[in-house]
């Protein structure tokens, strides 16, 4: 038996450690590899993904919901997560569960005055979660921030001043003489 | 020979159509303060000009169309489905003006959702629209709940005999005092001490679920507007998936199936007669026909293995036939799981449950309560007739706030009025089947807008075809009027153009 047991050589030590080396990134890296799906992708066909280990990137909206080591986010993939600007498609995305460090990242939700920051997630997707009664969800297990949010700027326009303003002097003078006329 | 209307007519119809736009305009004023307080500039603008140009035709109309007299029948049918659609022309101002619609019809769209409580939307990117604009979609549906002309009655229209016309011809028949301004006083009485009780408990749990203390209110209040009214609008495109809180679906579920409940038996609840919770035709109908949906539903849910256990098939499955009875349009899925998990057999369930919806003279659409339940008194009659002597009178009672006798003018007016909806229904379903659409999904979103209830498997988007759009507005407005003032307004313009 003995002969089995005898210690390992520095050559031995060095393809060891390498081995081990090698199998640790490509198991830590495993969720750089983890193909990329849209909203809809996922939602038409939730059967078939269902616990494949995916990735998804949208924009931050609404609030961050801390529920003690875990958060809800949610995700929008849908055109004015990429474009703000342009008025296409619908509203759709993902609901995210995360780790409650991994939310602190996030600077800017996506709202009325805010474009929400664009994360990019790695984790699990559920059809219909076990854990949070059917939900259909992510459970993130990496959280990157692709690009950082901003406050909009919305314009005020003075044409629309200028109507509301003739309008209230219209409305105005029309109260004045409805009261006038038949209220007196 | 049909006679045509005068000038009189016409001047009638105007003049209280003119008084209900005023109304809306008043309206307007509640998402107008709010885009104040949370500096929403541009949304403010949007709200100023919607509100004006309501008070600027409200008014033309109520001065150059002046009248003193009282409204017939006919005109009471005719204001009230006219004045529908201007409203729904006039509050879609501010939100076309939002930018978030792809053209005006859209934005007419969401506007006659909103006010038949349907909650079927077309608005684009939701998750980025002002607290304005929000406070506004929620608050159409609760009024829209109540109806647009029991505002108008509650502040702008004596009460005559034309004031009661004006309240039936919106759907509503029952009067919960013997004044009918009054009855429309107690209706929004009912409505702010519910709106005050349920906007503090989801704000609450709200807030515990990790919501900020503001946004907290704002959701819980609008999120109760829209259970209460079973409009189905919700503040986030997520809808209530958003929450992923138990509690807060529960409340909804209570909030919701007490908003659908008939108003006659909310007052006798609050004036002690308790026992009318159970005994009234249509609570012990609601229970039956909910419990065949629900059954049906599970039955595909399990067959199809979509769930891990019976806990979430519950959780989901409940819901979602729950806000379809009530005709509220709430959702814990996503609209497409209908079609990619549910399955056909499930979506039948639902599509069951909104077809037959809640109680009469409530917030909520569909068949309603009273009248499946008078059918279903008609078959007990008949079959115990089949059984009995030739001579023999059979007699069949119910309970509705007070015993009834069946009589035929009850059968008549129920079987009438579920005919309509089956066309409506039918009307729908086929438009969208013309359209490419699979017939199941055709027919899921077409008696979701028929019954004004808002549950949709994806088939509702922008990108649907300009005249299904038309098709599911006109539905949604049959649905909520039920049927009859519509048929009075197309009626009165036939007579204006072929009368004599």
């Amino acid at each position: 038996m003995k002969k089995y047991l005898k210690p390992l050589t520095t050559k031995r030590k060095f393809a060891c450690s390498l081995l081990v080396g090698v199998a640790f990134l490509l198991i830590s890296s495993a969720p750089i590899y983890a193909k990329t799906f849209s909203s809809p992708e996922l939602i038409e066909n939730a059967n078939g993904h269902d616990g494949e280990t995916i990735t998804f990137r949208g924009e931050v909206i609404g609030d961050v919901m801390i529920r003690e080591d875990h958060a809800w986010i949610h995700l929008n993939d849908d055109p004015y997560a990429k474009e703000p600007s342009k008025l296409a498609g619908y509203n759709s995305g993902m609901a995210i569960w995360c780790k409650t460090e991994d939310v602190k990242l996030i600077k800017y939700v996506g709202d009325y005055k805010n474009r929400g920051d664009i994360v990019e997630i790695t984790g699990c997707f559920n059809g219909a979660c076990p854990e949070h009664g059917g939900d259909m969800d992510i459970h993130a297990t990496h959280l990157k921030i692709i690009e950082l949010g901003y406050p909009f700027e919305h314009e005020l326009q003075m044409s629309k001043f200028w109507w509301a303003l003739v309008l209230g002097f219209i409305s105005g003078t029309l109260f004045l003489a409805n009261k006038y006329w038949y209220h007196r | 020979m049909i006679p045509r209307p005068r000038l009189p007519d016409f001047k009638n119809i105007a003049y209280y159509s003119g008084k209900i736009v005023f109304g809306v305009g008043i309206l307007m004023i509640i998402p107008l303060i709010t885009a104040l307080i949370f500096k929403e500039w541009s949304p403010a603008l949007d709200f100023a000009i919607g509100m004006f140009t309501c008070f600027t035709i409200g008014l033309l109309f109520q001065i150059f169309f002046y009248s003193e007299r009282d409204l017939s029948w006919l005109q009471g049918l005719v204001v009230a489905s006219f004045s529908w659609l201007l409203a729904m022309m006039l509050g879609a101002i501010p939100h076309y003006l939002s930018g978030h619609f792809g053209s005006f019809l859209d934005a007419c769209f969401d506007l006659m959702s909103g006010y038949t409580t349907t909650g079927l939307y077309l608005l684009q990117d939701l998750d980025h629209i002002s607290c304005a604009l929000n406070m506004w979609r929620h608050l159409l549906t609760y009024a829209g709940g109540q109806g647009i002309i029991v505002i108008a009655l509650t502040f702008l229209v004596k009460g005559t005999g034309g004031a009661f016309k004006m309240y039936v011809a919106e759907g509503k028949e029952e009067k919960l005092l013997p004044n009918i301004i009054q009855t429309a006083r107690a209706i929004w009485l009912i409505s702010l001490s519910y709106l005050g009780v349920g906007s503090l408990a989801l704000w609450i749990i709200a807030v515990h679920e990790g919501m900020s203390i503001t946004k907290g209110f704002l959701h819980g209040v609008w999120v109760f507007m829209g259970a209460w009214s079973t409009g189905g609008f919700a503040p986030q495109s997520f809808n209530i998936i958003y929450y992923h809180s138990f509690l807060f679906e529960m409340v909804t579920v209570v909030c919701f199936i007490i908003g659908s409940f008939n108003f006659a038996l909310h007052w006798a609840i609050w004036t002690g007669n308790k026992k009318e919770l159970y005994r009234n035709i249509e609570i012990v109908s609601f229970c039956v026909t909910i419990t065949i949906a629900l059954v049906t539903t599970s039955i595909g849910l399990m067959r199809l293995g979509v769930y891990p256990d019976l806990m979430a098939i519950f959780r989901k499955g409940f819901y979602q036939i729950a806000s379809g009875h009530t005709t509220t349009g709430f959702m814990t899925i996503q609209s497409r799981t209908f079609v990619r998990q549910w399955g056909e057999m499930a979506m039948l369930g639902v599509a069951f449950a909104m077809a037959i919806g809640a109680s009469a003279c409530s917030t909520a659409g569909g068949f309603k309560g009273l009248r499946m339940g008078i059918v279903f008194k008609t078959l007990i009659q008949d079959i115990k007739k089949m059984l009995s002597p030739e001579t023999a009178v059979v007699v069949e009672k119910f309970h509705h706030i007070k015993d009834m006798v069946l009589t035929e003018k009850h059968i008549r007016g129920a079987t009438l009025i579920i005919i309509l909806y089956i066309a409506a229904y039918a009307l729908a379903t086929i438009v969208g089947v013309y359209f490419g659409y699979p017939f199941i999904e055709a027919l899921f979103d077409g008696v979701s807008a028929g019954s004004n209830t808002g549950l949709s498997c994806g088939v509702t988007s922008p990108s649907m075809p300009a005249l299904m759009k038309i098709t599911y507005i006109l539905v949604m407005w049959m649905g909520r009027l039920e049927f009859m003032s519509i048929f009075a307004l197309i009626g009165f313009i036939i007579a204006a153009v072929r009368g004599k």
